[in-house]
């Protein structure tokens, strides 16, 4: 007997067979520092957190314990000598090499910081941080270490915070030394600022091949920016881990709702990478996502990204933020719900 | 009555055979699949988004990982009408769902969508049944997402979950299921 059809003659039917492995999840979310309810998988969570304090830091990771994401470094290398950078487990160095002098062009070296200024009802703001420089041998000229603070949005420097030198004669270590300056300074909310530690390089003293080229270093720890303000305020918050098991995944933390007032930025971090934050003010979203961040199992810098939160909020307020953490191998796409609550005494 | 019998009888016994001329031209099927943008693309935790395609693409096998809360798998699959001058006509339909043996499947879904990212239709891989019938324009391509979700606190299954789907198409409108 003939296939029956309703109408034509033609009828194809073509066979599709999905088949669907379950793994156990490769990207498992974790407590941090605030009070969190776990899914009994580590698939979703639930955190909660009284704000007590009436200051922040706006310098993130300034003790460089678990890496430098929020910290960048620039160069003027004319000579291609190999200036760089490097990180260990406690601190950061800007590194390089002269050039003799009469051969070139000496150059400069800055470590800069992305500062996140959780409220702008600021009373005042404390610098501190530490610094030791060593150089190998004689330079020509003195040279120069100055640390500002940058407005990204003018491309100006806004404020100088100190400046000094090392003389030219001196080879050897200054040992740390640490420093805390109070600013007479403020941030305008709506601008991005930077903070920076500028340094020149100067040529070697070249006298008939006697003086060699020099190699310095200029090692930064516990840096600190200290916002005191009206409302209370925390800033690097830690609300979640996020923590990759197996595989390679780009990141993004999202709203999906947002109740209640005050302000908050929460942002993703891993040990080299910080995010564009999630942006709420006085209650409502103005930026939605966070821009992605690379998590790697692989990497110990970044098999872990940190849940940062900046926030600030009046006494008795309460903020309830619900994201959905996002990681995708660009294939296959996972989400996860996760829940903030931010309070006041 | 005699004479009845009689011309009866003259026809029984007798065979008459009617010649019938069928033309069968056999033709590449205009309806077919291609593997998605994603096909053989990194899954989760080191494992693949496979997809094989039948020698003339008019079947296919995908395979994907999943694990718990929603998983998206992303442009694996597509179905491809390379005939520019007729549009079809077309159902996909479940005919063995996705069944966990420990419940920790809340839904899985196949979603097709035009090149624009507009939903053509949706399919509850979890129960049988077919989609709506959707047309298939001339030239037009359309991809397959698939997305599942798996509830915390359940076991995994131990084997992969299976199902059995078929695309229905057809020149003609109302697309007819085969009986």
């Amino acid at each position: 007997m003939l296939p029956y059809v309703a109408s034509g003659g033609v009828l194809l039917a073509y066979p599709l067979s999905p088949a669907v492995p379950e793994v156990p999840p490769p990207v498992v979310l974790q407590a941090a520092e605030a009070d969190a309810s776990l899914g009994a998988n580590g698939t979703s969570a639930s955190v909660s957190y009284t704000i007590t304090t009436n200051y922040y830091d706006a310098v993130r990771q300034g003790t460089f314990d678990d890496g430098f994401g929020g910290w960048y470094y620039a160069e003027y290398d004319p000579d291609g000598v190999l200036y760089g950078y490097w990180w260990t487990a406690g601190y950061v160095s800007l590194s390089g090499r002269s050039v003799p002098y009469g051969t070139g062009i000496y150059g400069w070296q800055a470590l800069i910081a992305v500062l996140d200024f959780a409220s702008y009802d600021i009373v005042s703001i404390q610098l501190n941080f530490s610094i030791n420089f060593q150089r190998t041998s004689l330079a020509y000229t003195d040279a120069n270490i100055t640390i500002f603070i940058y407005n990204v949005n003018t491309s100006s420097i806004e404020y100088t915070v100190a400046t000094g030198t090392i003389p030219w004669y001196f080879a050897g270590s200054t040992g740390w030394q640490s420093y805390s300056f109070t600013l007479n300074w403020a941030p305008t909310p709506g601008y991005q600022y930077l903070l920076v530690f500028y340094m020149t390089v100067p040529y070697s003293l070249y006298f008939w091949g006697l003086i060699p080229q020099y190699d310095h270093d200029l090692l930064v720890d516990n840096v600190s920016m200290v916002v005191y303000t009206d409302n209370y305020a925390v800033a690097n918050l830690e609300a979640l881990n996020v923590t990759d098991y197996n595989g390679t995944y780009q990141a993004i933390l999202r709203v999906v709702a947002v109740s209640g007032t005050g302000n908050a930025t929460i942002a993703l971090a891993t040990g080299t990478t910080a995010s564009d934050p999630i942006v709420i003010v006085n209650g409502s979203v103005e930026r939605w996502q966070t821009s992605p961040v690379t998590l790697n199992h692989t990497d110990p810098l970044d098999y872990t990204a940190l849940v940062l939160v900046d926030a600030s909020l009046e006494a008795g307020a309460e903020l309830n933020v619900t994201l959905e953490i996002v990681y995708t191998t660009g294939a296959t796409t996972v989400v996860y719900p996760v829940n903030i609550t931010l309070r006041t005494p | 009555m005699v004479a009845l019998a009689t011309a009866l009888a003259a026809y029984a016994g007798v065979l008459v055979a009617y010649p019938v001329g069928v033309t069968v031209s056999e033709v590449a099927p205009p309806v077919h699949f291609e593997a998605g943008t994603n096909a053989d693309a990194a899954g989760l935790g080191g494992t693949k988004v496979s997809v094989t395609l039948g020698a003339n693409k008019t079947s296919a096998s995908v395979s994907f990982a999943v694990t718990y809360q929603t998983t998206y798998i992303i442009d694996p699959l597509r179905i491809v009408n390379s005939d520019t001058n007729n549009a079809y006509y077309a159902k996909l339909c479940v005919e063995t769902p996705l069944t966990s043996t420990t419940g920790v499947l809340a839904g899985a879904t196949a979603i097709i969508e035009d090149t624009n990212g507009n939903t053509v239709t949706t399919l509850d891989l979890t129960t049988s049944g077919c989609t709506p019938e959707f047309t298939i324009a001339a030239g037009a391509t359309y991809i397959i997402h698939f997305t599942t979700t798996l509830q915390e606190g359940f076991k995994l299954d131990d084997n992969a979950l299976t199902a059995q789907l078929k695309l229905y198409w057809s020149p003609e409108s109302p697309v007819p299921t085969a009986p």
